[in-house]
C-alpha cells in the first residue's frame, strides 16, 4: 500500500509539473506530458504499475470518445463528399505511403509497417481546431470542412487500428454485430436514460458512458480488437446530445484531463528511450517526411478537384498532416501487443510529436489563406 | 498624427500604464481608440472542448477588464472600441493593428529575467519587431 502512494505522487507531481509548464508556455498539457513523460522515462524510471497502465488505458478511450462526440453532424452532412474523400484520402494515403516504405525499403515486417501507417495517417482535429480559433477560420465553411474531413481520417485510422491486427473468429463477428447494434440503439436510448436522470450530483451520465465504453471495450479486447475503437463510434453516434449538453462534456473533460490523461500521454512519454531516438534521429526525420510528402501527394490533387485556391490547398494539406493523440495510441497498441519494439516505438511517437508541431508552423507562417478565400466561404 | 491607436491590454500593472498614456495621445490627436485583450488558446489542444473552455474563460475574464479599461477611458471623455482575440499575445497585437489600420501600436511591459527573455521571448519584443507601424512600450 506505502508503495502504491509512493508511486502515485511520483505520476502525479510529473503531471503537476507538466501542468505548470504548458499554463507557462501557453502549449497544451498533452504533448508537455508527453515529453515530461520522456525526461521522467530516461532519468527518474517511474514505476509502470499495473493500476498505472489500467488509468492509462481508461484515459486514451475517454479522450477517444471525448474525440467523437465533438463531432458536429451538421457540418458532416453539409459537406459530405468534400468531407469524405479528404478524409478518406488523408488517412489512405499516408497509410498506403508509409506502410510500403517502412516494408520495402525500411526493412520492417508486415505488421510492423501497417502500425507505422497506420500511426502517421492520423490528423488531430483538436490541433487543427486550436489552430484555427487563433485565425477565426473555425467559423468559416472551409474550416469546418477541414475539421469534417480530419473527423473521417481520424475514422479510418481508429477502424484501422481496430480491425487490423484483429484475427477474424467468431468473438470478432459478435464484438461486430453488439457494436453496431449499440451504434443504432444508443442514441435514442441515451436520450431517454439522460431525461430520466436529468444532470443528478451523483453524476449518473458519467458513470452510464463510462459502463458503455468500458463493456465495449472489454468487448473488443476480447476479440483481438482495440477499446478505442468502439469509444470513438460511440462518442460519434453521441455528439448530437453532447453537443446540447455542454456541461456534462465540462465534467466530463475535467475529470478526464485532471486524473486518466496525464498517465496516458506520461506513461507515452516514458516509454521512449532517448537512446533510441538519438541514433534514429535520420528516421525520424524520413518518418515525419513520408507523412508530409504522402499527405500532401493525396490531398493537394483532391483540393484542385474542389477548386481549392493554392494557399488554401496547401494550408489544408498542412494542417491534415498533424497529429498527436492517435497517433501516440496507435504507436503504444504496438508496443503493448509486441507488434513493434521499444526502437521502433521510440522513432514512431516522436515522429507523430513533431508532426503535430512542424506543419502547424509552416502553415500559419507560409501559407495562411487570404482573406478573400476566406470571406467567399463565410456562413 | 495618429489616427488609429491600439492599445494592448490585460489588466496588469504595466497595461494600465499604458492605458492613460494611450488616453493622453487619443485626446491630443484625436484618434481613434480600439483596446485589445489576447486570450491564450492551448496550442496543440487534446480536445475540441478544451479550446472551447479556455476561450470561455479568456472571454469571461477580459470581459471584466476591458469594461473597467472602457470605463476609465469615458471618465476621460473618450470612446473606444474593445475587441478580445485568441491566440499568441505577440502574433494577435500585430495582426489586429493589420486589420484594423493601426498607425500606433501602444503596450505595457512586464520585468523577465534574461532568460526568460532568451527562451521565451516578450510580448513587446515580438511586437516592436513585427509590427508595420509605430509602437510605444509604456514603463
Amino acid at each position: 500500500m506505502e508503495s502504491l502512494w509512493w508511486d502515485a505522487s511520483i505520476w502525479f507531481f510529473l503531471a503537476l509539473v507538466a501542468s505548470l509548464i504548458s499554463l507557462r508556455l501557453g502549449i497544451s498539457a498533452a504533448l508537455i506530458e508527453l515529453i515530461v513523460g520522456v525526461v521522467a522515462g530516461n532519468t527518474i524510471h517511474p514505476n509502470i504499475t499495473q493500476w498505472v497502465t489500467f488509468l492509462a488505458s481508461v484515459g486514451a478511450v475517454v479522450l477517444t470518445f471525448l474525440a467523437g462526440a465533438e463531432l458536429e453532424t451538421e457540418v458532416i452532412k453539409k459537406y459530405w463528399k468534400e468531407s469524405l474523400v479528404l478524409g478518406l484520402v488523408g488517412f489512405l494515403s499516408p497509410f498506403i505511403g508509409v506502410w510500403l516504405i517502412a516494408q520495402y525499403i525500411l526493412g520492417w515486417s508486415m505488421p510492423q509497417a501497417q502500425l507505422a501507417g497506420i500511426a502517421l495517417s492520423t490528423t488531430s482535429v483538436a490541433v487543427v481546431y486550436a489552430v484555427m480559433v487563433e485565425t477565426g477560420l473555425n467559423e468559416t465553411s472551409l474550416g469546418k470542412l477541414i475539421l469534417a474531413a480530419c473527423f473521417v481520417n481520424d475514422l479510418g485510422t481508429v477502424i484501422a487500428l481496430g480491425l487490423i491486427f484483429t484475427k477474424l473468429g467468431t468473438i470478432f463477428w459478435v464484438f461486430v454485430v453488439i457494436t453496431i447494434g449499440s451504434l443504432f440503439v444508443l442514441p435514442y436510448f441515451t436520450r431517454l436514460y439522460f431525461n430520466y436522470v436529468k444532470n443528478h450530483p451523483s453524476e449518473p451520465e458519467v458513470k452510464y458512458i463510462l459502463f458503455i465504453l468500458f463493456a465495449l471495450g472489454w468487448l473488443a479486447s476480447k476479440a483481438g480488437s482495440e477499446a478505442v475503437l468502439p469509444a470513438y463510434l460511440v462518442g460519434a453516434v453521441l455528439a448530437n446530445l453532447f453537443l446540447a449538453n455542454r456541461e456534462l462534456v465540462k465534467r466530463l473533460r475535467a475529470s478526464t484531463i485532471a486524473f486518466l490523461t496525464p498517465f496516458y500521454f506520461l506513461k507515452a512519454g516514458s516509454l521512449v528511450d532517448a537512446k533510441a531516438v538519438y541514433t534514429s534521429l535520420g528516421l525520424i526525420i524520413i518518418f515525419l517526411f513520408i507523412k508530409s510528402i504522402t499527405k500532401f501527394l493525396g490531398l493537394y490533387p483532391v483540393g484542385l478537384v474542389f477548386k481549392f485556391p493554392f494557399r488554401t490547398n496547401i494550408y489544408n494539406t498542412l494542417l491534415m498532416s498533424t497529429g498527436l493523440t492517435f497517433g501516440t495510441i496507435s504507436a503504444l497498441y504496438g508496443l503493448n501487443n509486441g507488434i513493434i519494439d521499444r526502437i521502433q516505438y521510440s522513432v514512431l511517437v516522436v515522429a507523430v510529436i513533431l508532426s503535430a508541431i512542424i506543419p502547424t508552423l509552416i502553415a500559419q507562417k507560409f501559407f495562411y489563406p487570404k482573406k478573400e478565400d476566406l470571406n467567399l466561404n463565410k456562413n | 498624427m495618429f489616427k488609429k491607436i491600439l492599445l494592448a491590454y490585460d489588466g496588469s500593472e504595466g497595461s494600465r500604464l499604458a492605458l492613460e498614456r494611450a488616453v493622453y495621445l487619443t485626446a491630443q490627436f484625436r484618434s481613434e481608440l480600439f483596446i485589445l485583450s489576447v486570450g491564450r488558446i492551448p496550442e496543440y489542444a487534446e480536445t475540441v472542448s478544451e479550446t472551447e473552455e479556455a476561450k470561455e474563460q479568456a472571454n469571461k475574464y477580459f470581459e471584466k477588464i476591458l469594461q473597467s479599461a472602457l470605463d476609465i477611458v469615458q471618465e476621460s471623455g473618450i470612446q473606444a472600441k474593445a475587441l478580445i482575440r485568441y491566440g499568441k499575445p505577440g502574433d494577435e497585437i500585430v495582426n489586429t493593428a493589420n486589420e484594423i489600420g493601426a498607425d500606433l501600436i501602444v503596450l505595457g511591459t512586464k520585468k523577465h529575467s534574461s532568460l526568460v527573455r532568451r527562451l521565451l521571448g516578450a510580448t513587446a519584443d515580438k511586437v516592436v519587431d513585427n509590427a508595420h507601424c509605430s509602437v510605444l512600450v509604456v514603463r
